[in-house]
């Protein structure tokens, strides 16, 4: 009877280690850095009394075990947005980040007065990412680009908040990047807590093998010197082309690292990365009238010096690409996401064949500022398609 | 003994069970009666925390004991509503609110009603406003210009912009103002979020005289954390600290007097000193718990009304408040309203409270059940039968010396006048359609009384019968089928001097 007893307890006790969800690790990021006596803590949090609504969502790097529960936040906000907006707002001086007008409000730590390196979401924009907690299909997104009653040439509706991308408390990557978006790792720490990033950055003091966790993520915070209005964007970690910030975007936009035909998503691996395979072949409705057929991309992750035709790039071209400090040249930098496009609001103007609605038959100015699927300036950083001269010097 | 004999008044009566029906409307009462209880009990709680809500005790802060009562709200007029109103400033005639997302100021009339618009050509993103002593000039930080600007409060008309520069230079001062405070003597307080945080002294025309935290004097080091508001009043001057969430008066020479933690996110708020020499009180706009909160002098909280919401006197991210003549004007920023709260006297607590708080879910909730007793009305329904002929002498023996109550019988045309008997409940001869009858006796191969008496029980939905075959299809068509012994268990209460020994076969 004893035996059996213990045998129990220590079943009970292994049971609840494995059910209960993982715990919540203090990094030391933007809004990390806490000392023991802090009281940041209390400026968001109570722990008996929390009247906010808003939920804690977790999805566990290792497992990809989700959880929810209240997140504890005072105020009554019941999106998050207008959690966040309390200080990084427009009309909110709480921090010198305000991602409305998309504007730098300090000397400390960027140029005054200048452009946020992610723009803003507010009035003014051409496109902006979706933060208001509604549901939003990536364009992209999705295995078919068919998914639902009718093809919208995106993929399943995602919730955005400003905490679908970042993690307040911190992550692995750069700029509080989530280490798990949409169900898909791209981050994380080791068993042993060595970080496992996938976006990292070339500002002076980042730490270049990603953000540690306690005492050495103490350490490498107070040497980092984050820049807000100059981009130094880096090529992923160990040049891992699955990754950089071209992987990270992919969890939701899925197709959109295949240069050609379908990424068909087999799931996760035991890590919880993406697995997947590529279909050069593979067809894809992107809802702008063509159907389903094969949908060729522009490369990202790629050296500018692989694309050296017999007209040469601009040297060196003005967008922020991704390098790494040890790069000799201008051409050894990366083409990705972030070369092209701003990740939080565009105020660039789509005009003339930038401006179509109907791309099966494309007149100039006929569309309602961009071109389909997104029939907006998709988070171009500049007018028209600008992006592209940049580079190819037409 | 028949299977359904009656109850006999020899049995032991605790033995008896009660009849189904009776047992049914019991079980009714019961559940009435607890219901009933718990939604009593629930209304009071909820009443007695609306009545006893601490947040709006009485509180002498005006010379006579008051408690905050919601008036109105202003909301712009149907042409130019405000959309994202951020701080306000009173003076006698006008009340000014900057709208950051109209990028405009906004002037109405102390009762609401809008008189004109400031700054529609000129303002970006306007944040916070002051008025000068004198009345004339309006002043307005505006975050996108990174600028104070000075409009006329006659006509609205742009006077100037504000630049900081040291005397005897011409080199301007690169600020991000924010708050915006006018003193006494004309000069003006603005907090400055550029680089080090903190708050400049400058005269009218921009010239610096001097900033806080002031530098070389003694007393703990001071960091400002995003200051959101300033206030003035003779050589005294307070900074709300937001981000450290701390109140801080300043006094002479910039010298630090008092720091009064608060612990909340402290966005606008305002000095409310009665008459020179009266305690001094703070009413402060608290973002975060969306709350007006009046604290002492002291830094000790005496009173906190609003809380989150959408009603009248609810507030959603409070961003500023300003108490003038008596009236508390409070910002409420995610409404897009400014609000208007009075000090209303001690009787009209219960009042303030219920309109401010409202019930509690568990309050509506409750006062539905208190209605319960409204489901005691289903037992005064009358219960309606057919019976078939041959059921009426059986039904008269099993109902000796009972009462029926509100039971009504019907009988079919065809079987002739129905009895009269003291013992049996109301009896009445129903009119029947003849093509139903027809038709039933057809589909049923019934006779005519049969046919007659289903007519009618299909219509009433109940049956007592002992005619086993009007009884398979009246179960059959959804009727209720009783035969009298059972129908007098159910529906015929237990006389004195009923003998059921007598049906004993």
């Amino acid at each position: 009877m004893r035996k059996i007893t213990i045998a129990l307890a220590i079943a009970v006790a292994a049971s609840a280690l494995l059910l209960t969800p993982g715990i919540a690790l203090a990094n030391f990021a933007i809004h990390g850095g806490y000392s023991m006596d802090t009281d940041a803590c209390a400026g968001c949090h109570r722990a008996h009394t929390a009247s906010s609504p808003l939920q804690w969502s977790y999805t566990d790097p290792d497992t990809l075990v989700t959880g929810s529960g209240s997140a504890l936040l005072i105020s009554t906000a019941d999106e998050t947005f207008e959690f966040c907006l309390t200080c990084h707002g427009d009309d909110a001086a709480g921090a010198a980040t305000n991602v409305i007008s998309g504007v730098y409000e300090s000397d400390e730590w960027g140029d005054i007065g200048q452009p946020l390196n992610g723009g803003g979401f507010g009035m003014n924009r051409t496109s902006n990412h979706t933060f208001n907690g509604a549901s939003w299909a990536a364009w992209g997104g999705g295995e078919t680009g068919r998914d639902g009653l009718f093809s919208t040439g995106a993929g399943p509706l995602i919730v955005m908040s400003c905490s679908s991308c970042h993690d307040v408390h911190g992550s692995s990557n750069y700029r509080i990047l989530r280490d798990v978006v949409n169900g898909i790792r791209v981050g994380g720490y080791e068993a042993d807590n060595t970080p496992t990033p996938y976006v990292i950055s070339n500002e002076p003091g980042y730490p270049s093998a990603g953000w540690s966790l306690h005492e050495q993520g103490a350490i490498e915070m107070a040497d980092y010197q984050p820049d807000y209005t100059t981009p130094a964007y880096a090529k992923a970690p160990a040049e891992d082309p699955d990754k950089g910030i071209s992987g990270w975007c992919r969890a939701c936009h899925t197709q959109y690292m295949t240069n050609a035909g379908t990424t068909t998503q087999v799931g996760v691996d035991a890590d919880g990365y993406f697995t997947g395979t590529v279909d050069p072949e593979g067809a894809y409705d992107a809802n702008d009238g063509f159907g389903l057929v094969t949908r060729y991309r522009h490369p990202v992750n790629v050296e500018l010096a692989e694309f050296a035709g017999p007209r040469d790039l601009i040297d060196p071209v003005q967008l922020p690409t991704a390098t790494l400090p040890s790069d000799t040249t201008w051409d050894e930098a990366w083409v990705d996401c972030l070369t092209c496009h701003v990740s939080h609001g565009s105020t660039a103007e789509m005009n003339g064949f930038a401006n179509v609605w109907d791309s099966t038959n494309p007149e100039e100015d006929s569309g309602v500022g961009g071109v389909d699927p997104a029939n907006s300036s998709a988070l171009l950083r500049l007018d028209d398609r600008g992006v592209c001269q940049e580079c190819h010097n037409k | 003994m028949s299977e359904h004999e009656r109850p006999t008044a020899n049995r032991a009566p605790e033995a008896e069970p009660l009849p189904a029906y009776r047992r049914r409307r019991r079980a009714l009462v019961l559940v009435v009666i607890l219901t009933f209880a718990i939604g009593v009990a629930g209304a009071a709680a909820d009443a007695r925390r609306m009545l006893a809500d601490p947040t709006v005790p009485t509180v002498d802060i005006f010379g006579r004991p008051g408690t905050p009562k919601f008036a109105f709200s202003v909301t712009g007029s149907e042409e130019d509503p405000l959309q994202r109103p951020v701080s306000v400033a009173v003076t006698d005639e006008r009340v000014y609110v900057t709208d950051s997302l109209a990028g405009r100021v906004s002037v109405f009339h102390h009762g609401g009603s809008p008189v004109r618009s400031i700054g529609e050509d000129r303002l970006e993103v306007p944040l916070y406003t002051a008025v000068d002593p004198t009345g004339e000039e309006l002043y307005v930080s505006d975050r996108a210009l990174a600028a104070v600007l000075a409009f006329s409060t006659a006509d609205g008309s742009f006077v100037e912009t504000i630049t900081p520069s040291y005397e005897g230079t011409d080199t301007v001062l690169a600020w991000r103002p924010v708050a915006v405070e006018a003193a006494d003597d004309g000069s003006l307080f603005v907090s400055d979020i550029a680089s080090e945080h903190r708050v400049w002294h400058v005269e009218r025309d921009g010239t610096i005289i001097d900033s806080l935290p002031a530098s070389g004097t003694a007393g703990p080091a001071i960091e400002f954390d995003f200051p959101n508001a300033v206030k003035s009043i003779g050589e005294r001057v307070w900074v709300a600290d937001s981000n450290s969430r701390r109140l801080l008066e300043f006094g002479p020479g910039g010298t630090l007097v008092r720091l009064l933690p608060l612990g909340r996110l402290i966005r606008g708020f305002d000095v409310v000193l009665a008459e020179e020499g009266a305690p001094v009180y703070f009413a402060l706009a608290d973002a975060f718990s969306h709350e007006v909160v009046l604290v002492s002098e002291a830094g000790s909280e005496v009173a906190r009304f609003g809380g989150g919401g959408t009603g009248g006197g609810q507030l959603s991210f409070p961003n500023d408040v300003v108490v003038h003549a008596g009236v508390t004007w409070i910002v409420d920023t995610g409404n897009a309203r400014v609000q208007a709260w009075e000090w209303g006297d001690a009787a009209r607590i219960a009042a303030a409270a219920l309109w401010s708080g409202g019930p509690s879910w568990v309050g509506v909730f409750s006062a539905i059940l208190v209605l319960s007793p409204l489901a005691l009305l289903f037992l005064l329904r009358r219960v309606r039968a057919a019976v078939s002929p041959e059921a009426i002498p059986m039904l008269s023996v099993w109902s000796l010396g009972g009462h029926w109550g509100r039971v009504r019988l019907y009988v079919a045309p065809s079987a002739g006048d129905p009895p009269h008997a003291e013992t049996l409940p109301l009896i009445e001869m129903s009119p029947v359609s003849r093509s139903d009858v027809a038709f039933i006796a057809q589909v049923y191969s019934l006779e005519e009384e049969q046919a007659e008496t289903l007519s009618i029980a299909l219509r009433v939905r109940m049956l007592v019968t002992e005619d086993e075959t009007l009884a398979i299809v009246a179960r059959a068509r959804g009727v209720e089928v009783y035969d009298p012994g059972r129908f007098a268990d159910e529906f015929c209460s237990e006389g004195t001097q009923h003998s059921g020994g007598e049906l004993s076969e």
